[in-house]
C-alpha cells in the first residue's frame, strides 16, 4: 500500500450499483488488519472499508470466518429459494428497539459551541 | 484525527446505539475528510430485513451501508448522509444521486438535543417510508423537484402562470430587467401577442412532472419530455422561434414549468413549479441559424437546392444536434413571488393594512424610527418621515 493511492470512487459506485441482494463479498486472504502501514501487502483495511460500503449482505474473509482464531470454511448452498449463505448471521432486532434502549441524546449541549452556524472556538 | 466536542458526542451516541444487544446498526469505519469542512465520516450499516418492503418502494438490500457526515459544530448543524452507490437515484428525497434528504424542513424538524439518536430515528423512518413508497404522505405538501443552478442569473416570478386548462402551454413570459443578473417575470402572453422589442422568456408549461432531480444536459431534458409524450421537434421549433426574436449576442431564457406544487393526493389541483433555463448566446445563434435554414428550405420546396446551400444547411443542423447532444442545461436561481403559491408571513396580521399605503411619520426618534422600519417591512408604498 502506497501513500499516494487514490480511491476510485467511480469503480466503487459502479460495483455498488450492480450489486444484487443477497450478495456477499468473499476475501480469500489472511485476516484483514484494522489498519496498514505504507508498503504493506494486501489485505488492506481501506479496501475492506470500501467493500463494506457496497456489499448487500456481508463481507467475509476466509481466514476470519467466523473468527481468526477458529477459521471454518465458508459454505454457500443452492436452495429452492436461490443462493444462500449457510453460516450464522447475527440476529438483530428492529432499529427502533436499539434506539429506545440507547435512550435520548446528551443531557447537555457541548459547552464550547458559540452559537448556531458559527462553529466552535 | 482531532475531533470536536460535538463529533465526539455524536460518536459516543452512535456507539451507544451499536452496543445495544441485537442492534440493527453497526459501525463499520470511521474516517475524517478535510475536503468536507473536516466533517467526520462514519460508515454505518443497517440491517434492513425488518422493514416492510413493497414492490413500488425503494428496493433495499439486506444491509444498507450509509456514510454519516458529522459536522464540526454538531449538534448545532445536522449531519448529512450519503451512499457509495447511486442505486437510489431518481427516487424522491434523494439528491445528487447519493444524498438522502431526511428532513423536509430541518429548521423545525431537527432537534439538536436529540443528537444522533434522533437522527438515526429519522434515518430509520426514511428507510421504512422509502421501502413502501410512502416518503410523500398523501395529505402532505409535495417535495418540490430540484434543478441544480449553474447560471448566475436570478429570476423573480411575480405573476401567476396561465391556468391548467391551457397546459401544455407554449408561450412567452414577459420580463423586466431592473438590474444585471436579476430578471422579473411580470406577465404571460401568447408568443404572437408580443410587441416588437418587448423582452420575454420562451415558456413551456408542461402537463406532466419531470424527474425529482431535473436533467443536467439538454439531451436528457428533451429525452425526458419526449418519453412523456412531448415531441422534441415541437420543443426545438418553439426555441428556434424564440431565438429569432432574441437580440444579437444575448442569451435566452426558457421557463420550464411542471405541475409539481401542491398536495400529493390531489394531482388535479397541482400548480406549476417553475425552473428557468439560460441558453448562452452562442447556442442561441445556433438556434437562429437553424430557423434561417428552415426558411431557406421552405423557399426551395419542390425545387432542387443548390449543392453549396445544401452543405451549409447540413452544417447548421449538425451544429444544432451537437448542441443538443453535448450542452448542459444552465438552470437559473428562481425566486418565487407568485400569489398562487407564496403567502406573506404578515397575511391577515394588522400590519398588512399598511401594504401599499402612503404614510407620513411624524417624529422619527426612538419610537418613530422603529415604527418606520416596521412600516417599510409591511410594504408601505411611500414613507415620509417628518
Amino acid at each position: 500500500m502506497d501513500d499516494d493511492e487514490k480511491l476510485r470512487a467511480d469503480i466503487v459506485r459502479d460495483m455498488g450499483n450492480s450489486a444484487l441482494s443477497p450478495g456477499f463479498i468473499v476475501a480469500s486472504s489472511h485476516p484483514v488488519p484494522s489498519r496498514n502501514k505504507p508498503g504493506d501487502n494486501p489485505p488492506h483495511a481501506v479496501a475492506k472499508a470500501q467493500y463494506l460500503r457496497i456489499v448487500p449482505n456481508e463481507f467475509l474473509c476466509t481466514h476470519q470466518h467466523p473468527s481468526k482464531h477458529k477459521p471454518y470454511p465458508i459454505i454457500f448452498e443452492v436452495t429452492d429459494a436461490g443462493f444462500a449463505y449457510a453460516g450464522k448471521q447475527a440476529a438483530t432486532e428492529p432499529l427502533d428497539a436499539a434506539l429506545t434502549a440507547a435512550g435520548s441524546g446528551a443531557a447537555a449541549a457541548p459547552a464550547t459551541a458559540v452559537g448556531f452556524g458559527r462553529g466552535v472556538k | 484525527m482531532e475531533l470536536s466536542e460535538g463529533q465526539e458526542l455524536a460518536l459516543r451516541q452512535l456507539r451507544r446505539i451499536a452496543a445495544v444487544e441485537g442492534s440493527a446498526l453497526r459501525i463499520d469505519n470511521i474516517t475524517s475528510d478535510a475536503r468536507f469542512d473536516s466533517a467526520l465520516a462514519v460508515d454505518v450499516s443497517i440491517d434492513c430485513t425488518h422493514y416492510e418492503q413493497t414492490a413500488e418502494g425503494l428496493q433495499l438490500h439486506a444491509r444498507e451501508s450509509l456514510r454519516l457526515w458529522i459536522p464540526v459544530d454538531f449538534p448545532y448543524h445536522l449531519p448529512r448522509v450519503t451512499t457509495a452507490h447511486t442505486r437510489f437515484s431518481g427516487n424522491p428525497h434523494v439528491q445528487w444521486g447519493s444524498h438522502l434528504c431526511l428532513y423536509v424542513a430541518p429548521d423545525s424538524q431537527w432537534f439538536p438535543s436529540e443528537g444522533m439518536i434522533g437522527y438515526i430515528r429519522q434515518l430509520s423512518a426514511w428507510l421504512q417510508a422509502a421501502a413502501t413508497n410512502a416518503l410523500d404522505a398523501p395529505e402532505a405538501p409535495m417535495h418540490p423537484p430540484v434543478a441544480y443552478t449553474e447560471s448566475d442569473t436570478r429570476v423573480l416570478i411575480q405573476t401567476n402562470t396561465p391556468g391548467r386548462d391551457k397546459w401544455p402551454w407554449f408561450g412567452a413570459a414577459v420580463v423586466l430587467q431592473r438590474r444585471a443578473n436579476l430578471v422579473e417575470i411580470m406577465d404571460w402572453k401568447e408568443a404572437y401577442k408580443l410587441t416588437p422589442g418587448e423582452h420575454f422568456a420562451a415558456s413551456i408549461l408542461l402537463d406532466f412532472e419531470l424527474s425529482f432531480e431535473y436533467p443536467r444536459t439538454v439531451r436528457e431534458l428533451l429525452q425526458q419530455m419526449e418519453q412523456r409524450g412531448l415531441e422534441t421537434t415541437k420543443t426545438i421549433v418553439h426555441l428556434m422561434l424564440a431565438a429569432e426574436r432574441t437580440a444579437p449576442n444575448a442569451p435566452m431564457l426558457v421557463v420550464v414549468g411542471a405541475p409539481s406544487r401542491g398536495v400529493v393526493s390531489e394531482p388535479d389541483r397541482r400548480l406549476q413549479h417553475l425552473s428557468v433555463w439560460e441558453i448562452e448566446a452562442e447556442h442561441v445563434q445556433r438556434l437562429k441559424n437553424a430557423a434561417l435554414a428552415c426558411d431557406v428550405m421552405n423557399r426551395f420546396q419542390g425545387k432542387e437546392t443548390p449543392d453549396e446551400l445544401r452543405v451549409l444547411i447540413d452544417s447548421v443542423f449538425s451544429e444544432l444536434f451537437k448542441w443538443q447532444a453535448q450542452s448542459r442545461v444552465r438552470w437559473c436561481y428562481v425566486h418565487e413571488n407568485r400569489p398562487e403559491i407564496v403567502v406573506r408571513r404578515d397575511d391577515g396580521a394588522p400590519a398588512a393594512w399598511f401594504r401599499g399605503k402612503s404614510i407620513a411619520v411624524w417624529g422619527c426618534g426612538a419610537l418613530g424610527g422603529l415604527l418606520a422600519e416596521h412600516l417599510v417591512r409591511a410594504s408601505a408604498k411611500r414613507l415620509d418621515p417628518l
